[in-house]
């Protein structure tokens, strides 16, 4: 049972990965006037490129309860996961040529990764304070 | 509902008075709470045993197939398993807070989130304790958020 939600996430994941990537090149050829065709070729390409891309959160899977020091190594590797299947992802699809994008893409995709911690962090943060002031309040109707 | 409190001297028996307009099953199942509840927990340390009051266990964690009751300052050991103090403390101020701890919400002096993704209670005996994203809306439902 644990396992079957393990995987209903992952595919949850991998769909979600899938729908962003047809949004954003519909939304590119639609605002910016850039035609890239997709073929239903493309399409398996960007489902299987989904898939991988999904399936790096396994680093975050353990049986026991990880230490802090733990989950930041697996964040690394994780980190580093996505930018090897980001990058290859580009080169199957042939999307950008030349090592100087390659470095521009990679330094894209550690912002972007980084961005989404802060945003995450950020929203567990105001999440902890609502907590505490309820705690607090909890406190002084004891006292 | 209206909630009264009285204090009484120790020659009278404590009483509970239930003053409802129907008998259901809510009522019921308070009721059967209140008669089978058990705050005192069995701890274990060297070859002595002691009664625990809740209130003052801290936390409650399995490490290696063993379950532990953390107090201020004191560590004793349960031969429970951990899902069988959960059940016998269900409706107490304890929550399941990771896969291995059962945390008390009225020693959490306030919660930190951390760049894992995960949170951290601050015990007010400056223990810390992590939080498990997935059991932060049990804590928030508990806390009446």
């Amino acid at each position: 049972m644990k396992y079957l939600s393990v995987v209903k996430q992952f595919l949850i994941n991998a769909l979600m990965l899938f729908a962003c990537i047809i949004l954003t090149l519909v939304l590119i050829n639609g605002a910016f006037g850039i035609n890239v065709i997709v073929e239903s070729k493309d399409i398996r390409t960007i489902f299987l490129i989904a898939l991988v891309c999904s399936s790096t959160n396994v680093v975050f899977f353990s049986k026991k309860v990880l230490t802090e020091q733990q989950i930041k190594v697996r964040m690394m590797i994780h980190f580093l996961l996505v930018e090897v299947t980001a990058i290859l992802a580009v080169m199957v699809m042939d999307l950008v040529e030349g090592m100087g994008s390659y470095i521009v893409l990679a330094i894209q995709i550690a912002i972007i990764y980084f961005i989404m911690k802060f945003l995450t962090f950020s929203a567990d943060k105001k999440e902890a304070d609502e907590i505490n002031q309820r705690l607090a309040s909890k406190r002084w109707n004891k006292e | 509902m209206k909630v009264i409190l009285e204090e009484i001297s120790k020659e009278k028996e404590e009483e509970i008075i239930v003053r409802c307009h129907k008998i259901d099953e809510r009522i019921l199942s308070t009721i059967n709470r209140i008669k089978n509840r058990n705050d005192i927990l069995l701890g274990y340390e060297k070859d002595n045993i002691y009664r625990i009051h809740l209130d003052n266990i801290y936390y409650i964690e399995a490490v290696d197939n063993k379950v532990f009751f953390y107090t201020r300052d004191k560590v004793y050991e349960s031969k429970q398993r951990l899902y069988e103090l959960e059940n016998q403390i269900q409706g107490e101020s304890f929550f399941r807070a990771s896969k291995s701890t059962l945390l008390n919400v009225s020693k959490i002096d306030f919660i930190k989130p951390s760049i894992s993704g995960r949170f951290i209670a601050c015990l007010e005996n400056n223990e810390n304790v992590v939080v498990s994203r997935q059991y932060v809306p049990v804590l928030k439902t508990m806390l009446g958020i």
